[in-house]
């Protein structure tokens, strides 16, 4: 029988450590400031992180419930199968993202700067 | 009595649907534990198991039918959900199976997993993005890829090697 760990298991766990470790660390993440919504490939607004907030996002399979509250997003209700985007939890830092594929559902924490890409 | 390359035959069938059946279960099982980091891959045992003890080919047919019987008890085969499955399951497939040659001498069955569980999780996020009309925001989960694909890729490869180490007579093939 094969030992459990070889020489190239161990390199790759090794990068696999590296990488988790400097994708948190190194680019530190701030606190985030807006929350961005898309449904449906339609930006749906720009909200404030601080605020208190239920949004009922509309995508193909129904109706998102999403709640921003205490500096935090989540995803309360979805009517997608796997419910994926309500297991990812609360996102609060900027570049945290939670996404739901089958309701085509894409929320978007940012920090301060970076007024991008998906402006209403 | 049945003639001994059939009873083969339908020895290869039998362990083949029970893989199936094993990796149905485990995708059920996984979906109804509420992991904040989305999912281990708890089914990527069943191709994995498929994989050693049979090779390539057969683990592909049961990852494909249990994506397949899979979809029905979530949301259709064309459901994006099932297209997201099988985008994971085709991609990590493929490299576990690119990688199965360096088994046992360069890679163990934890290091065949884990490099399965990264191009599953790549291959997601790719596959998102173009069912999602390209929207940039999904590669905002990128910088999740490597703890989950160590995480869920060392459960799974550590359970396989448990079954294996186990179960010796089912490493009857190839690598025997």
């Amino acid at each position: 029988m094969t030992k459990p760990l070889t020489i190239g298991d161990k390199i790759l766990i090794g990068l696999l450590v590296f990488g988790s470790l400097s994708a948190f660390l190194l680019p530190h993440r701030g606190p985030g400031e807006w929350v961005l919504i898309e449904a449906d490939g339609k930006p749906l607004g720009r909200f404030p992180l601080k605020g208190e907030e239920n949004i009922s996002a509309q995508g193909p399979l129904g109706i998102h419930h999403i709640r921003i509250s205490g500096g935090k997003v989540w995803v309360v209700d979805s009517p997608c199968p796997h419910k994926l985007c309500v297991k990812m939890g609360k996102k609060g830092r900027a570049g945290e993202v939670i996404v739901c594929v089958p309701n085509r559902v894409i929320v978007r924490v940012e920090g301060k700067r970076d007024f991008d890409s998906i402006t209403p | 009595m049945i003639p001994s390359p059939h009873r083969k035959g339908a020895q290869k069938l039998t362990r083949l649907s029970l893989l199936v059946a094993f990796g149905l279960t485990l995708y059920t099982v996984e979906n109804l534990i509420p992991l904040p980091l989305g999912r281990v891959g708890l089914a990527n045992l069943a191709t994995l198991l498929a994989l050693l003890t049979f090779g390539g080919w057969e683990a592909f047919l049961v990852m494909g039918m249990r994506i397949f019987l899979g979809s029905f008890l979530f949301g259709g085969p064309l459901n994006p959900a099932s297209l997201l499955s099988l985008a994971g399951g085709v991609a990590s497939t493929s490299v576990m199976t690119l990688l199965l040659p360096l088994y046992p001498r360069v890679f163990s069955i934890v290091g065949i997993s884990i490099g399965g569980a990264l191009a599953h999780n790549l291959a997601q996020i790719l596959a998102a993005w173009l069912l999602l009309g390209r929207a940039a925001g999904i590669f905002g989960l990128l910088p999740l890829i490597p703890l989950i694909s160590l995480g869920g890729g060392l459960i799974v490869g550590l359970l396989g090697w448990l079954i294996i180490s186990r179960l010796p007579g089912l490493e009857w093939q190839n690598h025997g």
